[in-house]
């Protein structure tokens, strides 16, 4: 249930009115966040289309970096293969949560469990690069572009994404990473950063008129080109954008936040319940820290155990009206080679899992599993269904979209939302 | 021919750290290789103490720091900061992060290494490297047994440090992992061979089959069939650390080629690099911005203030960089990958903190008074900045002629330009 606390009245933003001619020389980079922003003023002509902040749907993407383990956190509990190869490591049947149709949730997953016997989660198997290579950086940019006809990787496909919107609020596109990944950076606009802490700099103090005339200068240096080049135009939209920013970050972030996961993922509810008219929210989840080489038993226990904690703690912060209107969908690079390298560890491998959570999703299992007797000549599962495949469908049936456009192929739609 | 002011500063960032405009004034004289002669020439700067790591408080975090502060107090005080620049380089190409590797001392030998082999050659820094119990333990490779094999180390040997990814395929990754198994750590920490949990069957490696061992393996990248892709492979690496990122293929093959007739010298790759006409373009004088390390190191050689001063064990982790804590086997992102609100936040508050200290020290501190001519382009090049934009100029002497007199001018003046985009650019 969301506390009060979590909830802040309904923002509406102003825009200035050269915004789209400044637009232009800023690459887009940070374009979002040019504006002189206020609480309580109306938006002028020329703002673009009226956002729906009520009403609009949203995308919450975990990374799950370093490549997570599929198999066993979805677990094919009626798969005597996936015995015979996992061993030590195997999830077993008795301690899998069991959601029928052989299948399990690892067992540090509990809540998730209960969410998905209230028909909130749906779990897409063997969801992988068809192209795929077992390099780290290879394919996490590879999931980051999401593009299927070769292009350079120089865009990412929810930035593409973002690109085809009009431009209604500088909280369209969010990460609460300290960086703006690929994923979120397209040719014109990009995703507005706000770290959890964006709001202690010493800028804030605005009652003091000495600090507010700095914050002015600091907020001019990005109102046009620099002659300095992309870069230093871009430091200087992230200026500009910065402190036209704070008096709003300042209401999400000012109060306490838990550490780990849950931090972040209830800082999205809050965005959520402020209606600023955010569309994606990303977080990428600790540096590869699913690259369970070693000691994958309690690493990968205590890894799912805080995904379970934080998805609880984004829907207790959540102001259940806005539930039905909100997806969680989990990523990772790939999924881990079937056979253990040592009793302790897993390499890389393709196939994955994707975790996508919501009351308005087609729920339970859903894609083809990949055999577990028929693996590629890697020892690795076969991938049966294409990433961009999920991507173009979330884009198409979720956010709103040309999800062709944005991953570079037509695909069929996978049927996951209600 | 004497060289252009303009290339003499920035090839004095790019290779070590930038500060105030002032500091180049002799290699004016000169011409550009005997400039880059006198930069690549400096000795290498001795280690006579080290930093203390044992008992420090905080566990891999404070030794992290203890290194860290050691390691930047060198780079703002350095008369050949070349030498602490490079280190840098390979801190981010041989990535071993101390949180995994779990061992200050490791971590310090490797240290070590990298500046030890960091302008010499290439084969025996990276066989030195990999060697050596951190980047073992960072990349798996101690649980890397005949019964057991796992590839991490042998993957990102071959794709990050040398060869570069799409020039071997898989099955050479897991020929390599093969080669690679019972290098491992001893009970004294330091690296060691175990025959035992080696694999001493024949594979096929880059074409070649027969008996391997790792450290053949790593010869084989290096020396034999992998040496053409290496030498291409870090020297793109090498060129985006100092030049833009993204080479145009042909600068490659042409830098490629000269690490290749030089046997690998890295000096010799540097020489090449700071001597091309691309360095000194446009792209490359825009091309990167300052990391956070650099940012500091920047500001503390502008103002004097010293790195006691600042305590940045408390300060640089919003900024988005701490050394010896690299985010992954990929080192630490460029360019975009710090532009961001948080990282913003980040270097404000460290602008901030080092601006206050500044004027403790009476650095600019006439510009309390009000009115000075000249105080807009002064304070800009005590912080270096020479060619300021046309938009940062005028943004200083605006809020110049509206900010009163009074003892926070100098603090805010300082902050000011330390956040400007012209500070930024590497």
């Amino acid at each position: 249930m969301a506390s009060s606390d979590d909830c802040l009245p309904t923002i509406s933003w102003p825009f200035a009115a050269d915004w789209l001619s400044r637009r232009r020389f800023l690459k887009g980079l940070l374009a979002s966040g040019v504006g002189a922003c206020g609480l309580s003023a109306a938006a002028p002509a020329g703002a673009g289309a009226a956002p729906n902040p009520g009403t609009d749907t949203v995308l919450v993407v975990l990374n799950l970096g370093g490549g997570n383990d599929g198999l066993n956190m979805l677990v094919p509990t009626g798969d005597g293969a996936y015995y015979d190869r996992r061993g030590g490591l195997a999830i077993t049947p008795s301690a899998a949560l069991d959601v029928g149709g052989g299948w399990g949730l690892h067992p540090s997953l509990p809540k998730l469990w209960r969410r998905w016997r209230d028909a909130g989660v749906a779990a897409v198997v063997g969801v992988g690069d068809t192209a795929g290579a077992l390099s780290h950086f290879q394919a996490g940019t590879s999931w980051a572009c999401g593009s299927a006809d070769g292009r350079p990787a120089l865009t990412g496909w929810l930035g593409r994404w973002l690109d085809d919107q009009p431009l209604r609020s500088p909280f369209e596109a969010l990460t609460l990473s300290p960086q703006v990944g690929l994923e979120l950076r397209g040719q014109h606009r990009s995703a507005t950063s706000l770290g959890v802490d964006a709001a202690h700099a010493f800028l804030v103090d605005d009652q003091d008129r000495g600090t507010q005339h700095f914050s002015s200068a600091v907020g001019a240096l990005g109102t046009a080109p620099t002659g300095l080049g992309e870069l230093a135009d871009a430091w200087g939209a992230q200026a500009t954008a910065y402190v036209a920013q704070l008096p709003v970050v300042r209401g999400l972030v000012g109060r306490p936040l838990a550490a780990g996961l849950a931090g972040p993922l209830t800082l999205a509810a809050r965005i959520i319940n402020a209606r600023l008219g955010t569309r994606v929210i990303s977080y990428g989840y600790l540096n590869a820290a699913f690259d369970t080489h070693v000691d994958q038993a309690p690493r990968q226990s205590a890894l799912l155990g805080a995904v379970d904690d934080a998805i609880a703690a984004f829907y207790a912060a959540l102001d259940p009206v806005h539930a039905s209107r909100v997806a969680i969908l989990t990523v990772s690079e790939f999924g881990r080679r079937v056979t253990t390298n040592n009793g302790e560890g897993t390499d890389h491998g393709t196939a994955s899992t994707l975790l996508l959570v919501s009351p308005s999703v087609n729920p339970g299992v859903q894609g083809e599993a990949p055999p577990l007797r028929n693996l590629d000549s890697d020892g690795n599962l076969k991938v049966t269904t294409d990433f961009r495949n999920v991507y173009a469908t979330i884009i198409d049936r979720w956010l709103g979209g040309d999800g062709s456009g944005v991953v570079g192929r037509s695909y069929a739609d996978l049927r996951l939302f209600a | 021919m004497p060289t252009a002011l303009r290339h003499v500063v920035h090839l004095l960032r790019r290779s070590g750290f930038g500060g105030p405009a002032g500091e180049v004034g002799h290699l004016t004289g000169l011409d550009l290789p005997s400039v880059v002669d006198q930069i690549l020439g400096a000795a290498a700067p001795p280690i006579e103490a080290g930093p203390r790591l044992m008992d420090v408080p905080y566990g891999m975090w404070g030794a992290a720091m203890t290194v860290q502060n050691w390691w930047i107090a060198r780079m703002v005080n350095s008369q050949s900061p070349i030498h602490e620049r490079i280190a840098l380089f390979w801190h981010g190409h041989f990535v071993s992060a101390i949180d995994k590797v779990d061992d200050p001392a490791a971590m310090w030998a490797q240290h070590l290494n990298l500046r030890r082999y960091g302008l010499g050659r290439f084969s025996d820094l990276a066989s030195a490297v990999t060697t050596d119990a951190a980047l073992l333990r960072y990349l798996d490779n101690t649980s890397n047994r005949l019964d057991a094999i796992n590839e991490n180390f042998a993957r990102e040997l071959l794709e990050l440090m040398t060869m570069g990814v799409g020039t071997y395929r898989q099955a050479d990754v897991v020929a390599a992992a093969h080669a690679w198994t019972g290098h491992g750590v001893g009970a004294d920490g330091r690296y060691q061979f175990h025959p035992d949990a080696h694999d001493f069957s024949p594979f096929t490696f880059l074409g070649s089959t027969r008996t391997w061992n790792g450290p053949q393996i790593l010869d084989e990248v290096v020396n034999g069939a992998g040496r053409p892709a290496t030498a291409r492979h870090v020297a793109t690496r090498l060129w985006s650390f100092l030049a833009y990122p993204n080479p145009e293929p042909t600068l490659v093959a042409s830098l490629g080629a000269a690490f290749m007739a030089a046997d690998l010298d890295i000096t010799a790759l540097l020489r090449a690099i700071f001597l091309r006409p691309e360095f000194y373009s446009d792209r490359a004088r825009y091309g990167l911005l300052r990391t956070p390390v650099d940012f500091v190191v920047a500001a503390l050689r502008s103002t004097g203030v010293t790195l006691d001063e600042v305590h940045l064990e408390w300060n640089i982790e919003k900024t988005g960089q701490c050394l010896l804590l690299p985010p992954n086997v990929g080192g630490w992102p460029q360019n975009e990958g710090w532009i961001s609100a948080s990282t913003f936040n980040g270097r404000a508050q460290l602008a901030s903190m080092i601006a206050t200290l500044a004027a403790r020290h009476g650095v600019l501190a006439d510009a309390a008074t009000g009115a000075v001519a000249g105080m807009a382009d002064r304070a800009m090049a005590t912080f270096g900045i020479t060619e300021p934009s046309p938009v940062t100029i005028a943004g200083v002497q605006a809020w110049l002629a509206a900010e009163p007199p009074g003892p926070l001018r100098p603090t805010r003046l300082m902050a000011l330009i330390m956040l400007t985009p012209d500070f930024q650019l590497a």
